[in-house]
């Protein structure tokens, strides 16, 4: 079977961009670590993580810029780079383009040399050079910013100039590292637009790399979540916000970040389910009652309810569209996302439920997730 | 391929990969290039020591030439000759460079502060013209000071303060280590001040306030905080200025030989000219081990705080301290400092290259002679002024085309060393071609123009004899340089790859295109100013040439070396009046570029 054909487990589709066990190492650091990777054809996917988990030597290895120790790079069912075979395609013939973390533009050229410089490059007529830029400029809202100098223009404007030589040469494999880190919180918001627009309407596959995991739920089809040079869980933004593999992931993926919170499998003679002090949430596990848990709730997951655990609000954080609350329960501080119209003041005593549906449960040792089968709402003992 | 290991085939595979990277090939050239260049003559210069030479039958009848011996080392440092020929230069060499690091320090520090940290008036000029004294050749001071101080014992009539005073001045004065150290205090005093004053405005006034909300008093934010911070630039213009003024030869001849005062550097010159080759030698080595035991003095004593100059793009505020009733004080010294170290020398050189007679220095006296005067036998042995006079004009040529091949190798190197270096980050072939490009830093200029000597003499490995050649004086002085040419071009490299490179890369682009369209423009400024240091200091070289060159080879700074020598100063100054004239127009014309490459370019830097 040829790799062209080959499927990708669970996708169907064809794969664009494969890593086989791909390990790179700086000298004694091992930035990536036996990864494999599909991207299929036409996805969005985004390599999300901390910094110094490895997304970006991965993307780096996708674009020729860097070369791996072991393992190999395949685009386009084709090998471009494995030392057995001996197959080192450089970069600029991957037919790839790629926007880079500061920009990268040339600040001795103006903005339409900049985005010419990929086509004269390739060695294509002036006219066709000529009429190429304007197109892209014209479609990034750059008309008439071309004979100007990048230092002359907005953050935002030297943004779409990247993304216009990015363009330029219309590559079938877009990568962007971090391509929004240097704008401001508002901007951001907007190139995020601009950013899935490109990607959706060109025929590219895109791979994004971020260490804000706004941008990687919001923008993504697929997200793989990496530490240590290793992918710990690769999915759809839901099915990772949902349901994290690992509390690595649990903890990573959301913003206020989820309540981890130290529990146990509650005795043989009460009903099942799992004890996190005087919370109580109904369900089955496979593992022994005693066994400790950490359970996770993500703050909007709470419920007040009169007949909840007790806890006492210490802090109200007001958002704008809803209301976050630090609270103690027991002895745990928790976060509690309420609606907005909610009149709590800090001192206040609440009861607190939660729907055993929406919880996740982890090993604390392995940090893995362990199934869990949510039952009936108990009453709370 | 059943025959080939799979793990053989991946190791051809990786080497195959390798050899297709331009810059591991460009790194690959160099460092054969270093081997021919650098190494390699290291090695023959100790070989030499250590073998009998056609030359030591004269004193060893017994010798078989060719073969080896510890003959020379013995007599070099336990004879009875030991004294005279090693240990009193070299005591001499460390006593005169190190009070003239210490008075260079403790000017240049001065001037530094006066100019970064306070609110002395005229700030911005003596910026400028704090830097003159090292453009000027090292032993133009020299000469002026003769033009001063000299007396009978130099043969070539009194100097101004006999003329005036009408007693000749004391041979202590005139003569040996303290005009030694005073005069090279006076040339090397810019390193400390351009060190020192960067240094200074990259300390953020924050630092320093933090310590005084903390209650610090001035003493010990100065100790605690200011100081720590900038020791690392004072540390290393100390071993700049050390190492610079122990391999100095001008002006230790100059002002030391009416005295017979020896220094390493004018005791390996007179070895070498007196046929004494492995002597000289020994004593090049000697100097070549003192310069790198400093440097790496000062390499073990900064560590890890080198990392402390911290380069941020945010702007960095400075403090101005107010000098109150210290304010005229600070200005006379600030500006009597320049007054005598530029003013002063350069009004006495162009006044004496006019003056008939070298004793007389009335208005009377003065005439264009040594200037444009046609052959008058009457006058300096009817040698005609130097603009017309055609050797001085062959040698201000041999000057000016040595200094632009320099220049242009310089440029060339430093981009190549740049590239192997920064590109091969962390590979073998990466380190030793940066440490190997360091190396003649290490090796003082009269110690390196020996080994050139010993080396190029006969033809030579794949060379041939380039002794007396043009080439060879190139070749010394492009090496010579490549410590600060690769420093520029591998800074240069560090500011530019990285993303603004790859972007090519992505693109398509290969490495010449890359170099043409993206790499060298945005290189050249940084490279600029490396490239003027090489003119600069090639312009104003001796030291380093003096041992190689022959007639046909002549530049204006062994020519005022030759009439020094030979009592005409009128001529020796008339040239290097020539002679600054040509550096400062040098300097204009790469300011000028500059300039037109910005405003064409319009760049205002790399944007990030």
């Amino acid at each position: 079977m040829s790799p062209a054909q080959e499927r990708c487990p669970g996708g169907g589709q064809t794969a664009l961009v494969e890593l086989r066990g791909v390990t790179k190492r700086f000298g004694q650091v091992t930035a990536v670590r036996d990864l494999s990777l599909n991207v299929r054809a036409g996805e969005f996917l985004t390599l999300l993580g901390p910094s110094g988990c490895g997304k970006t030597t991965a993307l780096r290895m996708i674009a020729g810029l860097e070369q791996p120790d072991e393992g190999e790079v395949w685009i386009g069912g084709r090998p471009v780079f494995s030392w057995e075979q001996g197959v080192f395609v450089p970069s600029g013939a991957r037919d790839l383009g790629m926007v880079f973390q500061s920009f990268a533009l040339w600040p001795h050229m103006t903005v339409h040399e900049n985005v010419a410089f990929g086509l004269q490059v390739r060695r294509r007529p002036p006219d066709e050079i000529a009429m190429g830029v304007e197109e892209v400029l014209h479609y990034l809202h750059l008309e008439g910013l071309g004979p100007r100098f990048p230092h002359e223009l907005s953050g935002g404007q030297q943004q779409r100039v990247a993304l216009a030589r990015m363009l330029v040469t219309r590559p079938r494999l877009f990568l962007m590292d971090e391509p929004l880190s240097n704008l401001d919180a508002k901007l951001r918001t907007a190139m995020r637009v601009e950013v899935k627009r490109v990607h959706a309407e060109s025929e590219a596959t895109t791979v994004y790399v971020t260490h804000d995991q706004i941008e990687a739920l919001t923008m993504s089809d697929r997200v793989a979540v990496m530490r240590g040079g290793q992918i710990l869980q690769i999915g759809p933004p839901q099915e990772l916000y949902e349901k994290p593999a690992t509390l690595f992931v649990a903890d990573f993926v959301g913003n206020p970040m989820i309540n981890l919170l130290r529990g146990s499998v509650r005795a043989a003679g009460d009903p099942a389910g799992l004890s996190v002090g005087p919370l109580v949430i109904a369900g089955q596990t496979h593992l022994a009652p005693g066994t400790a848990v950490v359970v996770a709730v993500r703050p909007e997951d709470w419920r007040v309810a009169p007949d909840g655990a007790p806890v006492v609000v210490e802090q109200v954080q007001p958002t704008g569209s809803d209301v976050l609350l630090l609270a103690r329960l027991d002895r745990t501080s928790i976060l509690v996302r309420v609606p907005k119209d909610s009149r709590i003041s800090p001192g206040d005593r609440i009861g607190l439920a939660v729907d055993p549906t929406r919880v996740n449960v982890f090993d604390p040792a392995s940090e893995q997730a362990v199934p869990f089968a949510p039952g009936p709402v108990a009453p709370q003992g | 391929m059943a025959l080939v290991s799979p793990a053989l085939t991946v190791r051809l595979h990786r080497l195959r990969y390798s050899l297709s990277r331009p810059h591991v090939v460009i790194g690959l050239v160099l460092a054969a290039v270093l081997a021919v260049l650098v190494v390699a003559p290291l090695g023959q210069l100790v070989a030499t020591t250590l073998v009998w030479s056609d030359e030591d039958l004269r004193m060893a009848p017994d010798a078989t030439p060719g073969s080896w011996t510890a003959y020379h080392w013995i007599r070099g440092f336990a004879s009875e000759t030991s004294r005279n020929a090693l240990y009193l230069p070299l005591r001499n060499s460390l006593v005169t460079a190190t009070g003239a690091s210490m008075a260079a320090l403790a000017i240049g520090a001065l001037l530094a502060w006066l100019v970064v940290r306070t609110d002395l008036p005229g700030r911005g000029l003596l910026q400028t013209l704090g830097v003159v004294p090292y453009i000027l050749p090292s032993w133009t001071i020299a000469l002026v000071w003769l033009t001063l101080f000299r007396n009978a014992r130099a043969g070539a009539g009194v100097g101004l303060f006999e003329y005036l005073t009408g007693s000749p001045p004391p041979d202590w004065l005139a003569y040996g280590p303290v005009p030694i150290v005073a005069v090279l205090g006076l040339h090397y005093f810019p390193f400390t001040f351009l060190l020192l004053a960067a240094a200074m405005r990259s300390v953020d006034a924050s630092l320093e306030e933090s310590g005084e909300v903390l209650g610090a008093r001035a003493g010990m934010i100065l100790r605690r905080i200011t100081l720590p911070l900038l020791l690392p630039a004072l540390l290393s213009a100390l071993v700049l200025t050390l190492s610079k003024a122990l391999g100095t030869f001008g002006t230790p001849y100059l002002l030391g030989l009416p005295v017979r005062y020896f220094t390493l550097s004018t005791m390996i010159y007179s070895n070498i000219v007196s046929r004494a080759a492995a002597a000289g030698y020994i004593l090049a080595l000697l100097l070549i081990a003192i310069s790198a035991l400093t440097v790496y003095a000062n390499q073990r004593m900064i560590g890890a705080r080198r990392s402390f100059v911290t380069i941020t793009g945010r702007g960095v505020r400075s403090r101005t301290v107010g000098l109150g009733r210290w304010r005229g004080a600070a200005a006379v010294f600030a500006w009597g400092l320049i007054a005598i170290s530029v003013f002063l020398p350069l009004a006495l050189l162009v006044w004496e290259s006019l003056m008939r007679y070298s004793d007389n220095y009335s208005l009377g006296n003065l005439t264009l002679h040594f200037w444009v005067g046609s052959p008058d036998l009457a006058i300096a042995d009817g040698e005609a002024g130097i603009l017309r006079n055609r050797q001085i004009l062959g040698a201000a040529w041999n000057s000016i085309r040595l200094s632009l091949s320099v220049a242009v190798l310089s440029a060339v190197a430093g981009i190549a060393v740049g590239l192997t270096v920064v590109k091969g980050r962390g590979t073998l072939l990466a380190k030793s071609v940066e440490q190997v490009s360091f190396l003649p830093y290490l090796v003082p200029s009269i110690a390196f123009g020996a080994i050139y000597l010993a080396v190029f003499l006969r033809s030579w490995g794949p060379l041939p004899a380039l002794y007396g050649s043009f080439a060879l004086l190139v070749m010394i002085c492009a090496v010579k340089n490549l410590p600060f040419a690769s420093r520029s071009g591998i800074a240069a490299m560090m500011q530019v790859s990285g993303e603004l490179e790859e972007a090519s890369v992505v693109l398509g682009a290969p490495l010449w295109l890359r170099l043409r369209r993206v790499l060298a423009p945005l290189v050249a400024s940084g490279l600029l100013s490396g490239v003027l240091l090489a003119f600069i200091s090639t312009m104003r070289e001796l030291s380093l040439i003096i041992l190689l060159i022959t007639p046909a080879t002549r530049t204006l700074t062994t020519m005022t070396f030759r009439y020094t020598e030979q009592g005409a100063p009128q001529f020796a100054n008339a040239i290097i009046v020539l002679l600054i004239a040509l550096i400062l127009a040098g300097e204009i014309a790469a300011r000028r570029l500059e300039a037109r490459a910005h405003a064409t370019r319009r760049s205002e830097g790399v944007v990030a």
